[in-house]
């Protein structure tokens, strides 16, 4: 080996050092009694595919993967639950009046739909969470339908 | 009458039509009525707002896919009365916030800017629709 590249991979190590002790604020989960899926009769096909494709970001149930305790990457885990959550949490459902409700419901329908949800950069590594078109149509009939439901509430 | 002078008759008469079936085309195209229905009433007044300001990126054959997925004005009165609140809180919202129509696309366009009447005609429009079909 070069002694350039010698140097230049040693840097590179010592930078990964120190980025370790740069905290990634990753959010907790914080435990709650509210069962979104029973309160709101969720079939167990939908839920199985919230459960596996939105829940790492939109939920208090994140399950935290070995490459969410490293950084770099564990920045992008934590901004991305920041950013989920706060526009979705369905640990929380609960606390939105109804109107909160049926835009939540808007937004799953047409993330869904134009394949913006679950994003393609967490599918990559998370293949089981991709979707396939059936399943998009499924969920998003389910939202729509669920809108309709908390409408006539 | 000599070959070159019908050409240069003809060119301008052709650029003519071409210019006026050009701007009839972009009327008959571009202009927004709502589809009548009983889920949502667009007044006149709206409508020309809606027309002017924002239809032009969010009907079925715009070229921008954000602006279509993010609101289809041709389709907003026949959509349920649930999504139609979603969508009206939405509109009360990127307007209140002065986050439509873009800044990079009011670098081009600045005559699409809203004006402060404008603006407040929308608003109120979509706040008292969305209520109403809430029944409030």
């Amino acid at each position: 080996m070069s002694k350039e590249l010698k140097i230049i991979l040693l840097a590179l190590a010592g930078i990964f050092v120190i980025i370790q002790f740069i905290p990634a604020n990753k959010p907790a989960n914080e435990p709650s009694d509210y069962d979104f899926f029973a309160s709101n009769m969720v079939p167990a096909d939908i839920e199985l595919m919230i459960r596996t494709s939105c829940f790492d970001c939109h939920s208090q149930e994140v399950k935290y993967p070995w490459y969410a305790h490293i950084a770099p990457s564990s920045w992008l885990v934590a901004r991305d639950i920041r950013h989920g959550r706060h526009h979705l949490d369905f640990s929380k459902w609960n606390d939105l009046d109804k109107r909160k409700k049926l835009d939540a419901l808007d937004e799953i329908s047409d993330e869904v739909k134009h394949g913006d949800m679950p994003m393609p950069i967490y599918t990559i590594i998370h293949t089981d969470a991709k979707l396939t078109q059936e399943q998009r149509n499924k969920l998003i009939d389910w939202a729509d339908d669920l809108a309709e439901k908390v409408f006539e509430e | 009458m000599s070959k070159k002078l019908t050409i240069l008759m003809i060119v301008p008469v052709a650029l003519m039509a071409l210019v006026i079936s050009g701007f009839s085309y972009q009327n008959q195209d571009n202009k927004f009525t709502a589809n009548p229905s009983d889920n949502l009433v667009i007044p006149d007044n709206v409508n020309e707002i809606l027309d002017n300001k924002c239809f032009g990126c969010h009907n079925v054959d715009a070229k921008s896919d954000k602006a279509k997925e993010k609101l289809l004005l041709d389709q907003l009165t026949t959509l349920s009365k649930a999504k139609i609140v979603a969508k009206l809180d939405d509109i009360h919202e990127v307007v209140e916030k002065g986050e439509m129509p873009p800044e990079k696309f009011l670098e081009k366009f600045p005559d699409k800017a809203l004006t402060d009447e404008e603006a407040t005609i929308l608003k109120n429009w979509a706040k008292s629709a969305s209520d109403e079909l809430m029944g409030e």
